[in-house]
């Protein structure tokens, strides 16, 4: 089944008073987030906050419970879905800490991808598709025979979720500190990757707490993360502000203590 | 009042008599196989550590099958072609091949290259069986012997330095209410080399069935063996099979397995590294479902200097199916320089599915490097929801997964057209439907 990927005007992912539990933990409390499709928007906040629990709860992996609100696609209602389901009405998740297979190559995987997304290719046009997209990544075409993820240094893995990203070409994607431990010419490389997908018909969600990828890739909306909650709604100017004087300032505002979260970040951040 | 027991037919065991004239080598060769079949009785599960956890064998009567009829010669009857067309339809023979002896005796020889049925080696040369049990004696162990007594058909199978690669396809036969016993002699001279493919099968599906085959491997000098076993038998085959390579220096043994059939087996692959350099890769994998029994017991022995062994076992266990797993390396006083690794992992796709795993070193020189492990688990959820996360169904995701599990050891495998079979089988396996295969 592939849902409809024409673009719509009011076409979003909508999250309205999230609340999630992990092992019985409340880690997500009311999250408000409205990202549009054809935007770019950023999602900060320190360690621990539950940026990557949110990521997961949109794409529906069953260790997060879903306890309040709600999480729409298109106008529909996603917690009734299975992650599957999402990912072929056009979500995408850019992990975080991507997910070995040991024996199935890049070519397997992605060819199963691109079947259960009605896309399936003849060998020849996979293959060509596939090549390109690892060019435009800087990767080597011998990585389609490996096996995916596996053995893949942190940024070979980043950038793999990238190709897979530019092959499936998605409605939404969410990327998990993509950006994290890649060095200047791979995250420019990734950056690169993110642009050429980027337009009217993909909204993107870029997960990170540093402001360098926001210098290659320019967020139309910024939101702040903490404690579970979205705290800090803004434009460009709000990366700046993190930039200039940290997240304590914002927890402030929001009623948070700065330091018993930054103590629960540091902790929670393996 | 007295009464007087049967002869137990576990222990009391009468040499065959075959229809062709056997040498005289042979002919002592079964009376040894009677004599040990009786001083070392029959396997229990209570004595020792190899039938530990297989107490089937405790129950277990081959009184209550008929030994197949021993054909001399090759008889292209319509149960061989039917045979070979099973080989066919799964990669094992191509049109090229011929078929040399029929399934009478519990076999079925395709071959593209030199193999004969023991009836005709030993009519064309009395000494072309010397070397039936020098391999596995009577006395290695219970089921050895009985098949070293039993056994009404065999073949021979020889390779030379400086021919073309041979394949030999070997298809080991009982139909229902048979005991097979068939045994299996494979020379290479120095420098040969050789693929050899066995197949353990029941003919029909209408009743339990015993296969119980004896192969002898000898590796010669430089000599390279590619060997394959594949059990797709029915689930009323009971399969008690044992095989030993010996390679000589700088030899080396390939084996793979494919085990997907039967109702309970117990498989012993030995490899005994006899001479410098001499290497052995052993790499193959067992599917369980239902209620199946697979107990696979190998042995890596190391008995000269700078040697190499490496092996890996995978299995995948459904439903309330069972494998077990014990592997031994053995390396001798002054096998030096000597690298040895056994691995066994084991996916578990249900709740009931269980998986036992026994490696273990004996170790008796020094200058070694020897490791071993074992796994068990359910698929790893991460990689289902990574899967997923790429819309891949969660069935779909799950084929997925397990084939890669599988992958190195599949791959291992030689000859293109068997790895396509064996990834068909192993799907077709996955997918029938049984109890609950959550977890
Ligand atoms: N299984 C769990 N049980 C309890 N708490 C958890 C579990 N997994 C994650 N957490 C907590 O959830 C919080 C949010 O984690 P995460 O979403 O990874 O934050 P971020 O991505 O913003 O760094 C952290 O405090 C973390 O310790
Ligand atoms: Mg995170």
């Amino acid at each position: 089944m592939t849902g409809t990927l024409t673009p719509v005007a009011t076409e979003a992912l909508e999250i309205e008073g999230l609340a999630v539990e992990v092992d019985g933990t409340r880690i997500l409390d009311g999250v408000d987030l409205r990202v549009p499709r054809g935007e770019v928007h950023a999602l900060m906040g320190p360690n621990g906050s539950g940026k990557s629990t949110l990521a997961y709860t949109v794409l529906g992996h069953p260790k997060y419970r879903v306890v309040a609100g709600d999480c729409r696609w298109g106008g529909i209602s996603l917690l009734a879905q299975t992650p599957d389901e999402r990912a072929r009405r056009g979500l995408f998740l850019s992990l975080q800490y991507p997910t070995a297979i040991p024996g199935v190559s890049v070519v397997n995987f992605l060819r199963a991808a691109l079947k259960a997304h009605g896309r399936d290719l003849p060998a020849r046009e996979l293959l060509m598709t596939l090549r390109r997209e690892l060019e435009a990544l800087k990767m080597d075409s011998a990585f389609l025979s490996r096996y995916i993820n596996d053995g893949f240094s942190g940024g070979e893995k980043k950038r793999m979720e990238i190709v897979q990203l530019a092959v499936l070409r998605p409605a939404l994607a969410i990327l998990d500190e993509t950006d994290s431990g890649l060095d200047v010419d791979a995250l420019r490389t990734v950056a690169e990757g993110v642009n050429r997908v980027r337009g009217a018909d993909m909204g993107i969600l870029i997960i990170t707490h540093y402001q360098r990828i926001l210098d290659y890739v320019t967020p139309d909306r910024v939101h702040v993360m903490a404690a579970g909650r979205v705290i800090a709604s803004g434009g460009r100017e709000l990366v700046d502000r993190i930039e200039r004087e940290g997240y304590d300032r914002l927890l402030q505002a929001a009623g948070l203590e700065p330091s018993r979260l930054e103590g629960a970040g540091s902790a929670a951040s393996a | 009042m007295t009464t007087i027991a049967p002869p137990d037919p576990r222990t009391a065991v009468t040499p065959l008599r075959p229809p062709w004239a056997e040498p005289d080598t042979v002919t002592r060769l079964r009376a040894a196989g009677a004599a040990a079949a009786g001083t070392l009785g029959w396997p229990s599960s209570t004595v020792g550590e190899d039938w530990r956890r297989t107490a089937q064998i405790d129950r277990f009567d081959p009184g209550r099958f008929r030994q197949p009829d021993a054909s001399p010669t090759g008889d292209r009857d319509r149960a061989s072609s039917g045979l070979l067309e099973m080989a066919r339809s799964a990669g094992l023979a191509s049109g090229a091949d011929h078929v040399l002896a029929d399934d009478a005796g519990g076999h079925l020889i395709v071959a593209a290259g030199w193999a004969e049925p023991f009836a005709i080696a030993a009519a064309r040369d009395p000494g072309a069986l010397d070397r039936l049990g020098t391999v596995l004696a009577p006395t290695a162990r219970p089921l050895v012997a009985h098949n070293s007594a039993r056994f009404a058909a065999g073949t021979l199978v020889r390779a030379r330095a400086g021919e073309p690669p041979q394949t030999i396809h070997l298809v080991h036969i009982a139909r229902a209410g048979q005991a097979a016993w068939p045994r299996t002699l494979v020379e290479l001279e120095p420098g040969a080399s050789l693929t050899l493919v066995e197949e353990w099968l029941s003919a029909d599906g209408t009743g339990p069935g015993l296969i119980a085959p004896v192969s002898e491997l000898v590796v010669g000098a430089g000599a390279r063996l590619r060997h394959v076993l594949v059990h797709r038998g029915d689930p009323q085959l009971v399969t008690l099979a044992s095989s030993r390579a010996v390679v000589d220096r700088d030899g080396a043994y390939e084996v793979g397995w494919v085990l997907v059939g039967g109702s309970w087996s117990k498989i012993q692959l030995d490899v005994d590294l006899r001479g410098p350099g001499a290497s052995a890769r052993l790499r193959g994998c067992g599917l369980a479902r239902g209620t199946q029994h697979l107990d696979l017991q190998t042995t890596q022995a190391h008995d000269a200097p700078a040697t190499d062994s490496d092996l890996l076992h995978r299995t995948v266990v459904r439903d309330r199916a069972r494998s077990v797993y014990g592997g031994l390396i053995r390396v001798a006083v002054g096998a030096q320089k000597t690298n040895a690794y056994v691995q066994n992992r084991n996916l578990l796709l249900s709740p009931t599915a269980k998986a036992d795993s026994n490696p273990t070193l004996e170790i008796l020189a020094n200058d070694v490097r020897c490791t071993h492990g074992a796994t068990a688990g359910p698929v790893d959820p991460e990689q289902l929801f990574y899967c997923e996360s790429r819309g891949i169904e969660r069935e779909a995701a799950r084929e997925l997964v397990v084939g890669g599990f599988l992958a190195d050891v599949l791959d291992a495998l030689p000859l293109s057209g068997l790895r396509s079979a064996a990834v068909d089988w192993v799907a077709a396996t996955l997918a029938a439907p049984g109890a609950s295969r959550d977890g």
